[in-house]
């Protein structure tokens, strides 16, 4: 299976006296699509805060790549090749979609700080841009401002910023929160397109999307993992339909 | 949406799609030359003089435009750039340093000097806490300036002759520092501009924009504002070199706070938006000072309410009332 992409082990952190993440160990292997499911409260914003970087956890390590990354900071993590998109869609509002995608490309090739235009960089940018854009379904709205696009095509945008940081891990917070059913149907559709090439931790409340995509789903109760395994083994677990109170989560 | 529009500080996205047009900039630019031709060709030093202070000022305005409206910056300290390289000229006139492509330099160097340096600590700050520690951190120079007895302390600083150019006593005639100070004002101007049009424009307009999708997309936003910081420190100091040499004169009170204050009125009152905006802020700023304090004596008072009053027409209306209200 080889080394896997992403590997936390025993990650805790608490605040005051709530204890949010515990003892949290979880790997995802190359090609894996890993889904992270449970009740609101459960601690994902928490855990996927300290897998990018925004929090530190108070133990434990994040190992990114073989890499312990667990003090480096955001874009450092970001430029390893840690890619997200955000719960509530998170682009640069007063640039166009492509000039979005650009910001992705020309960040990730690290020459962002470049205090001259080079036009030839800035033709490949936007060529690249613009494939990105096509493959999200998004090739007739690269010139129209981030803020003018409607939610669908925002996050549909968020991704294909991410794509664009060619990345050895895509991190998905809830890509499904706040779209329609259609919608739904169509970003998990072009999400299975990228699997096996892109390993992804999917953190989602859609369990037709989870179910969909999931190569192996881990449950987060009060800030602890008290399962892992395929989507059929979570659904029948006990403690997993215990955790949920009764709710049904098969799709 | 609310969520992503209220992490963009400048008006609406009117701006961005419209800022290409850098013409604004260049039209004052060359209005503030052809003023000052026309105040030698005629005999009137007055236009000279003050159009040589708003070459001046708009200098002063571009640099806090860059950090302010691209970078989301409000630096409420920028006169203390002003005052450095003010100081930079005069302290180095004391020591027998009169060659301005010497002294130019200098300036710029001792603006970016202090800038990198208080960019450490001031670029960790957000918001309102921003505003304050900048407003700090000049008002620090202000009062060391204030007790440097050897240069002068409160009173100030008298330069005795004019920087030389290549050994060339050139700025004894006031005409050529005007438009020495206008065709730098050009070149920053021009340099500026690329650079918002650079990829690292595009950085800094993305740590403004949204600070966490920049952080997520590799960008180190800390570094990002500190270059653009310094760079802006630089160009400032520049200003106040020529605020010096044109005066003649230097002092702390080219670093009080009021200044500061004054430089950010004159970029938002062009529009945050683009550079070109400071320059017509500057301008028109300075022309309603002086215009106002020839009318009456309560000029502060009438300078006020029209502030006031374009502010609430919205924020850059100047601006759009130039473009014909394409856009108003």
């Amino acid at each position: 299976m080889g080394e896997p992409i992403l590997r936390l082990e025993a990650l805790d952190k608490s605040f005051g006296a709530l204890h949010v993440t515990r003892a949290v160990s979880l790997d995802i292997r190359p090609g894996e699509v890993h889904a992270i499911i449970g009740p609101n409260g459960a601690g994902k914003t928490t855990l996927i805060n300290q897998i990018t970087g925004q929090l530190t956890p108070d133990a434990g390590h994040v190992r990114f790549k073989g890499h312990d990354v667990t003090g480096q900071s955001v874009h450092e993590r970001a430029r390893l090749g840690l890619a997200r998109t955000f719960q509530i869609t998170s682009v640069m509002p007063a640039m166009t979609a492509r000039d979005n995608v650009v910001l992705a490309i020309v960040s990730q090739s690290r020459q962002g700080f470049r205090l001259w235009p080079d036009a030839q960089l800035r033709a490949q940018g936007r060529a690249a841009a613009d494939e990105a854009l096509a493959t999200v379904g998004l090739g007739r709205r690269a010139g129209v401002i981030a803020a003018d696009l409607a939610h669908g095509e925002r996050r549909a945008l968020e991704l294909a910023m991410a794509l664009a940081q060619q990345p050895a891990l895509l991190l998905l917070d809830e890509p499904m929160a706040g779209t329609g059913k259609g919608e739904t149907e169509r970003l998990t559709e072009l999400l299975r397109g990228f699997k096996r090439r892109i390993p992804m931790l999917l953190v989602e409340h859609d369990m037709g999307a989870v179910f969909a995509l999931a190569d192996r789903v881990s449950v987060l109760v009060e800030g602890a993992i008290i399962a892992t395994g395929s989507p059929a083994e979570v659904a029948a677990s006990s403690a997993v339909k215990t955790a949920y109170l009764g709710e049904d989560i098969t799709p | 949406m609310a969520m992503t529009a209220a992490n963009d500080n400048n008006p609406p996205p009117i701006w961005p799609r419209i800022a290409a047009s850098p013409a604004l900039g260049w039209g004052v630019i060359g209005l503030i030359g052809l003023a000052m031709i026309a105040g030698a060709a005629f005999g009137q030093p007055f236009w000279l003089t003050m159009a040589t202070r708003i070459a001046v000022f708009a200098m002063a305005a571009l640099a806090l435009s860059f950090v302010l409206g691209q970078g989301g910056l409000v630096s409420f300290g920028h006169a203390a750039y002003l005052g450095l390289g003010a100081y930079a000229v005069g302290i180095g006139g004391e020591h027998g340093l009169a060659e301005i492509t010497l002294l130019l330099p200098l300036a710029a160097l001792v603006g970016a000097a202090y800038a990198a340096l208080t960019g450490l600590i001031v670029l960790r700050t957000r918001g309102v806490h921003f505003i304050m520690i900048t407003l700090a951190f000049a008002q620090m120079a202000y009062f060391v300036f204030t007790s440097l007895s050897a240069y002068g302390g409160d009173d100030g600083l008298t330069l005795w002759a004019r920087p030389t150019l290549f050994g060339f006593d050139v700025f004894k005639r006031d005409i050529v520092l005007g438009l020495g100070v206008v065709a730098l004002l050009a070149l920053l101007y021009g340099l500026l501009t690329r650079v918002v049009a650079s990829p690292f424009g595009q950085t800094l307009q993305a740590t403004r924009q949204n600070e966490a999708r920049a952080e997520a997309l590799g960008i180190d936003v800390f570094r990002a504002r500190l270059v653009a910081y310094t760079l802006s420190g630089a160009v400032a100091a520049l200003a106040g070199a020529f605020l010096a040499i044109a005066t003649g004169f230097v002092a702390p009170a080219y670093m009080h706070w009021g200044r500061s204050g004054e430089l950010i009125v004159m970029v938002v009152l062009g529009g945050t938006g683009q550079l070109g905006g400071a320059l017509i802020g500057a301008t028109v700023l300075m022309l309603l000072e002086e215009g106002l304090a020839l009318v009456s004596e309560h000029w502060k008072l009438w300078l006020g309410l029209i502030l006031i009053g374009l502010v609430l027409l919205r924020i850059g209306a100047i601006a759009r009332l130039l473009r014909g209200g394409r856009h108003g």
